[in-house]
């Protein structure tokens, strides 16, 4: 067992981490109140190789695997939660599942794009009538003349409003199949960016999709097989959410340090009083056990081991670690906590939202629970 | 076999026998002494493995005070004579050991310990007494913390071997604890006791540090493995019998009230049991792990609680029967937020490693 990344990826993390805590950071307030898409903080990321870092070589990657990624989408969050959620949502739940399901072809037009950054991914999997419960789909793709023609509208698509890609799950007769549409194809419509709780920087919004035609090249995996690749995609998308929880954590840290030691009550610093001291630590423990569940969750993945019930409990237990932090964060913080704009406030809002994408706590729960009581 | 001794409240010397047979008091010592040489990493699997399998609490708590607290500093601090005389004894169960650090009126705050230790010619004597000691009325040896200098703070703090027959030794009455009840507790009295000066360990004055530094470290890890080791057999227990009870017609495993309990207690098992690890692999790799020992023993102990908790829970009515194991956890496991440093300690050390107050400016 090994806890530690090889000296080549922590001077990777280095590298971004001055990036994002140097020119990303200072943004984070501005795209969360503009309800803006972070659309250059991602180009900045693309010139350090972050978008290209878990892509394989020959598709001009770095070809690190998913622990490295989950590092760095925490490093990222940590200075923007938004721009985090916005580009590993891309890497994880469109890049890995794109080089892990797609043909030769799809993955020869796509992966370098989104390594060099010059597209960026979106998941369209919810829907109106079925949030979690895919196979439910209303969507519909019928095959004619050797394409694809797709119906139907999906919500609550994250990314949708820049994206080159959009990943869509459709009925194809009773089963499901998974689609890599190009954003730009007539019939796709996007509708205007949903006003969030948190995350406002990762634009979801609907998407509509009105006889779209599309090449049969596009369908992901085998027709009919789409449930199994969506929960592979999903996989990714939990441990994409669990980093980036663990990113909002860890600024909520950072946030309370910064004030308890610097604040002073009463002629002394905050951070010698009792009561202050052990929330952040209650703080810092907490993220340290979510990270070591994310790391060991995302290696588990990229070992190909049976990690679905794993990968749940990380993002359970990241995005519920990450709510409960940023509240500290508020009562470390009291009266400078609670104004708009502030960064403990966004963070507030941004970690619930954790908790609810990618299939809330419940949901999570019930994976958990449906593994423990399957062995 | 442990069910009958639990009851009984009775250190159960058959199975500390199986337990030297299998050479689990030898576990991470050198073979020269009759150890196994395993490192931190394989000492803490195989004290899991031992926990889970549902041996008693009490046993691998004995287990920790006779090993590690007492095994440990005669091996890394001792000098060759006193490894051949006493650990090779531990190591072989001939004889018991144990640690006496906490006083009556002295818990952490080692620096109100009133046990003193006095040079005598080629003796110490020692004064005073230790509260809650494991193995206390069995035990053969113990390595006891004694004040040598009382005006040099923590560096007036040594450590002694004291055997149960120096003159001036005496055990008080076995204490009666909540849970751990197959381990036996007490205190230990120094009269006058008498303990030759090769019987010191280290140097003068490092008793303290080698507290800290050494076995603390140990304790925090190894012997919380036993704690993993627990928790995750109340776990198993748990859906076990969430699958066999049934009501309203189907197995209580079926309702989400019970599977989302079963989740919770699944993610604090699997997040103790990375910090367990990762405090273990650090001290196999060298790597100084004060602070994530603390985490570890915190968030061990603290999850152990809930998770023990919903463990009676699930099990309902039956939970709260003795002949059920979740019930002995639910005891047992709240010792973890108590023994070796309280969760406030530890929230006391971590936050004095993270965070760095300035100094207050003139004036405000």
């Amino acid at each position: 067992m090994d806890f530690k990344l090889n000296a080549q990826q922590e001077e990777f993390l280095k590298k971004i981490k001055k990036v994002c805590m140097e020119e990303i950071a200072p943004g984070a307030s501005e795209i969360d109140s503009g309800n803006k898409f972070p659309s250059e903080n991602l180009s900045r990321l693309a010139s350090e190789g972050l978008q290209a870092s878990m892509i394989a070589g020959e598709f001009g990657g770095a070809g690190n695997d998913l622990a490295l990624g989950v590092h760095a989408i925490e490093v990222v969050s940590r200075a923007c939660p938004s721009t985090g959620m916005a580009v590993g949502t891309s890497m994880f739940c469109i890049g890995k599942t794109i080089e892990t399901h797609a043909t030769a072809e799809l993955k020869k037009d796509i992966l370098p794009e989104l390594a060099k950054g010059s597209i960026i991914g979106a998941p369209a999997v919810s829907e109106k009538e079925s949030g979690s419960d895919i196979s439910y789909a209303g969507t519909t793709a019928e095959k004619k003349n050797g394409a694809y023609i797709i119906n139907g509208t999906k919500i609550c698509v994250i990314n949708a409003t820049e994206s080159g890609i959009i990943l869509v799950p459709a009925k194809t007769g009773d089963s499901i199949s998974l689609f890599c549409v190009d954003s730009k194809t007539p019939g796709v419509k996007t509708g205007d960016p949903y006003k969030t709780l948190g995350l406002r920087g990762a634009c979801a919004c609907d998407v509509i999709f009105d006889n779209c035609e599309i090449p049969e090249k596009c369908l992901v995996g085998a027709e009919g097989e789409g449930m199994k690749i969506i929960n592979d995609a999903l996989d990714f998308l939990r441990l994409c959410i669990a980093a980036v929880a663990n990113g909002i954590s860890g600024a909520a840290f950072d946030i309370s340090k910064d004030f308890s030691e610097n604040e002073q009550a009463f002629g002394k610093p905050l951070a010698t009083r009792q009561p202050i001291a052990f929330r952040i630590t209650d703080i810092f423990v907490e993220t340290d056990i979510a990270r070591m569940l994310t790391y060991q969750a995302a290696w588990k993945k990229s070992q190909n081991m049976n990690s679905a019930s794993f990968i749940a409990l990380s993002k359970l237990c990241a995005s519920e670690t990450a709510v409960r932090n940023t509240n500290r964060a508020i009562n470390v913080l009291g009266g400078a906590g609670i104004v708009q704009n502030c960064a403990a406030e966004r963070l507030y809002r941004d970690a619930k939202l954790t908790e609810v994408l990618g299939g809330d706590s419940d949901l999570m729960r019930g994976i958990v629970a449906e593994d423990l009581l399957d062995e | 076999m442990m069910e009958e001794y639990e009851k009984k409240s009775e250190f159960c010397r058959p199975a500390w026998n199986k337990l030297a047979e299998f050479g689990i008091m030898g576990l991470p010592f050198p073979e020269e002494y009759g150890g196994a040489g395993a490192g931190v990493l394989t000492t803490c699997l195989g004290m899991e493995a031992l926990a889970e399998g549902g041996a008693s609490e009490g046993l691998t708590l004995s287990w920790g005070a006779h090993s590690i607290l007492c095994g440990i500093p005669i091996w890394l601090l001792g000098t060759e004579e006193q490894r051949q005389k006493y650990l090779t004894k531990l190591i072989s169960a001939e004889w018991i050991g144990g640690f006496g650090l906490t006083e009556p009126n002295a818990g952490s705050d080692a620096a109100s310990l009133k046990t003193t230790a006095v040079k005598k010619g080629d003796k110490y004597i020692l004064n005073g007494s230790k509260m809650f000691i494991t193995n206390g009325p069995i035990g053969n040896v113990f390595v006891v913390i004694a004040v040598t200098n009382k005006d040099a703070g923590h560096f007036g703090i040594s450590a002694f071997i004291v055997e149960s027959e120096f003159p001036g030794f005496s055990v008080g009455k076995e204490l009666d604890k909540m849970g751990h009840r197959t381990s036996t507790t007490s205190e230990l009295i120094f009269e006058d006791c008498e303990v030759p000066a090769e019987n010191l360990i280290g140097q003068e004055g490092m008793g303290f540090v080698m507290v800290g530094k050494t076995t603390l470290e140990w304790e925090r890890t190894c012997l919380l493995a036993a704690g993993i080791g627990s928790i995750q057999h109340a776990l198993d227990e748990s859906v076990r019998y969430s699958q066999e009870r049934h009501q309203f017609n189907r197995p209580i495993c079926k309702f989400p009230a019970i599977q989302h309990k079963l989740a919770d207690m699944k993610m604090l098992v699997e997040g103790s049991r990375m910090a367990l690890y990762r405090a273990a692999w650090m001290k196999d790799q060298g790597i100084p792990a004060m602070l994530e020992a603390s985490i570890c023993k915190l968030f061990m102990s603290e999850s152990g609680l809930k998770i023990c908790d919903n463990a009676v829970q699930i099990h309902g009515g039956y939970g709260y029967m003795r002949e059920y194991p979740v019930e002995r956890h639910y005891r047992d496991t709240k010792l973890g937020t108590i023994g070796a440093g309280t969760s406030e300690v530890q929230r006391q050390i971590i936050s004095k490693m993270i965070l760095n107050p300035k100094k207050a400016k003139g004036g405000k």
